[in-house]
């Protein structure tokens, strides 16, 4: 079973140390998000379709909203990963591009000496369970700019650049979020959600992957991934009051859907973080 | 008297240490003076005393170039004793960057220290987004509160010492409007410092007492200095590890062009036609020349070396400079990836 070293929730986000053993369910967050290698054999990374490896020289860039998933090539063989989920309001002040904060150039991350000894010591300050002070921000600040800037410098072997410019949002597919958020928990009807956002069910499944870039189910485990972390991390409801609340039927369903959506289990991601903030 | 208000407070005229400082600075009971051993500042800094009678100044030193973070400890614990919550830094890069790096770090435990500047060089003037110590890396720091940037204050700049000063901010404009991060009001003043760089700075450097070249030099360092909200590319990278092996040898920032010229090869597929916007700039639209060779003829006829074989520096050291430079993170501000491999082939362009 995969396993949460360290999670280290703050204003950048979440910074989480996994084990990982299986593949995982394609997903996507609103985050940003760099996977770097630490141990173990190579795996990859299938980034909108196309695989990335991921090993100790190469590093994994996701921006927001596009759907990934991990995946080891050889089976049953532990990777220690790092993994941060960086917030894109935090990340402000140094995007590159006008059209979208936190945008990364491209996916392939090469890790150079210098990002090498950057990602050896976030890890070591998470591990150690340092990574609330402002030392471990400014390592995190430091990575993250440096695997932002690096993915935007022009390369010879060719780009790879996500390049894709984000259509203005329909005024139907922004009705369709808001009822999406608001009906959190409740059975996902899309052919209800279609009509209400006044298109047919094919019609609003091809626009709302054009202008979200992924499917609208991806996109509801994605919100529910995100009520699910904020209150396992707050730790006041029980594990299985939480899945309930957010639709699913029993605690066993809820911890499938939470390990091919966020590696670990909710029980165990609830201790690291609670471990981690004391 | 001209007051600019972009990025922060500038005020911007020949005799403004005289003039605008004893206003800017009227409400402060006490203030420390940090200054560098540039030269014109101790000048500066008779000018500063007679014009805050009324202020209790305390003074205290550090050393002309790249600030240290080991002195930033220091200088907050004089800035204590002095019971002020105000610098007051003359100098060059050495003593306002400082002064910066000292504000950071009370504004990093919750307190307050304000900065005001008075640059007697030409460089960022402490407007660039970052400052970069000579013992680690670049940090980005809360700018000055109040820039005086007073022309008069360069009379005493040996001329060889202003080109090597004014080369180096002129690359950096160059580097901010290469830099491919979207910034278009920078990369409006990126050109215009450039523009006014090359035309003015070699009369300032050929007569010493234009005073029309030294004001407009300095308004192109302003200029520059506000561009620098853009990242500066790799051409630091290499050059600062170069300059530490030629301590006493080499003006800081001659080594600038030679470096930036080969840069300018490696980095024209990334940077696509804003070589050509640069190169129209810096010839004042008569550019028949590439940018690399326009620069070598500009650092030339300021009796500036234009080669790295001009200078004393060891070809030898060539593989030890580029392994430190692309492990330094200005590497990543390139517009192109750059690799140690990379490195050496530019510095042996640059040879």
């Amino acid at each position: 079973m995969s396993v949460a070293h360290a999670v280290a929730h703050g204003v950048f986000g979440r910074v989480c140390l996994y084990v990982m053993d299986k593949a995982m369910a394609p997903h996507a967050h609103r985050e940003g998000h760099l996977i770097f290698h630490i141990h173990g054999p190579p795996a990859e990374v299938v980034v909108d379709g196309r695989p990335y490896p991921l090993s100790s020289g190469q590093a994994v860039a996701v921006s927001p909203w596009q759907p990934h998933f991990y995946r080891p090539l050889v089976a049953g063989d532990n990777v220690l990963a790092l993994v941060l989920y960086i917030r894109p309001g935090w990340f402000v002040h140094a995007s590159c591009q006008a059209s979208e904060i936190l945008r990364f150039g491209r996916v392939g991350v090469e890790v150079s000496d210098r990002l090498a000894r950057l990602l050896a010591d976030t890890s070591q300050l998470l591990s150690a369970r340092r990574g609330s002070d402002g030392d471990f921000e400014d390592r995190l600040s430091a990575l993250t700019q440096a695997c932002f800037d690096q993915t935007w410098q022009w390369t010879a072997e060719g780009q790879h650049f996500i390049g894709r410019e984000r259509p203005l949002r329909d005024f139907r597919i922004r009705r369709a979020l808001r009822l999406l958020d608001a009906a959190l928990g409740e059975p996902v009807d899309l052919a209800r959600l279609s009509r209400a956002a006044g298109l047919s069910r094919p019609h609003f499944f091809k626009l709302f992957r054009e202008q979200i870039g992924l499917p609208p189910t991806i996109y509801v485990n994605a919100l529910r991934m995100e009520r699910a972390i904020e209150r396992l991390a707050l730790g006041k409801e029980t594990v299985a009051d939480i899945g309930l609340d957010l639709g699913f039927s029993t605690p066993a369903s809820f911890s499938r859907f939470f390990i091919a959506n966020g590696v670990v289990p909710p029980s165990t991601y609830r201790r690291s973080v609670l471990t981690h903030a004391q | 008297m001209t007051l600019i208000g972009y990025l922060t407070r500038t005020q911007f005229a020949d005799g403004a240490i005289d003039d605008a400082l004893p206003e800017e600075a009227s409400r402060l009971g006490k203030a420390l003076v940090l200054i560098d051993t540039e030269p014109g500042a101790a000048e500066a800094l008779a000018r500063v005393r007679d014009a805050l009678p009324r202020i209790r100044l305390a003074t205290t030193t550090v050393s002309a170039g790249a600030p240290l973070r080991g002195e930033i400890a220091r200088v907050a614990e004089e800035l204590k004793c002095a019971e002020a919550a105000t610098i007051i830094a003359i100098g060059g890069a050495g003593a306002i960057g400082q002064a910066r790096l000292v504000a950071d770090a009370a504004v990093r435990r919750g307190g307050i220290c304000a900065v005001i500047a008075i640059p007697v060089s030409l460089f960022d003037l402490g407007l660039g987004r970052q400052v970069r110590p000579r013992d680690g890396e670049p940090v980005s720091c809360p700018r000055p509160d109040r820039v005086i940037a007073d022309p008069t204050a360069l009379a005493h700049v040996p001329p060889r010492r202003l080109a090597a000063a004014g080369m180096e901010i002129l690359v950096h404009a160059i580097e901010a409007y290469a830099s491919p991060s979207f910034n278009p009001p920078a990369d409006g003043l990126a050109l215009e410092a450039v523009r006014r760089l090359a035309r003015w700075l070699p009369l300032a450097v050929a007569s010493s007492d234009n005073a029309e070249a030294r004001r407009e030099a300095l308004a192109g360092a302003l200029t520059a200095g506000l561009a620098m909200e853009k990242s500066i590319g790799g051409v630091d990278a290499l050059a600062h590890p170069l300059e530490d092996d030629l301590v006493g040898r080499a003006m800081p920032g001659e080594l600038h062009v030679p470096v930036l010229a080969a840069f300018v090869g490696f980095n024209a597929r990334a940077v696509g036609d804003r070589y050509g916007a640069l190169s129209d700039t810096m010839g004042q639209g008569g550019a028949v020349t590439g940018l690399d060779i326009q620069l070598a003829a500009f650092a030339r006829a300021l009796g500036l070396p234009a080669a790295l074989r001009e200078t004393a520096t060891d070809p030898n050291r060539f593989a030890q400079v580029a392994v430190r430079a692309a492990d330094d993170p200005s590497a990543f501000a390139n517009p192109r990836l750059l690799t140690r491999g990379d490195c050496e082939r530019i510095l042996e362009a640059a040879w």
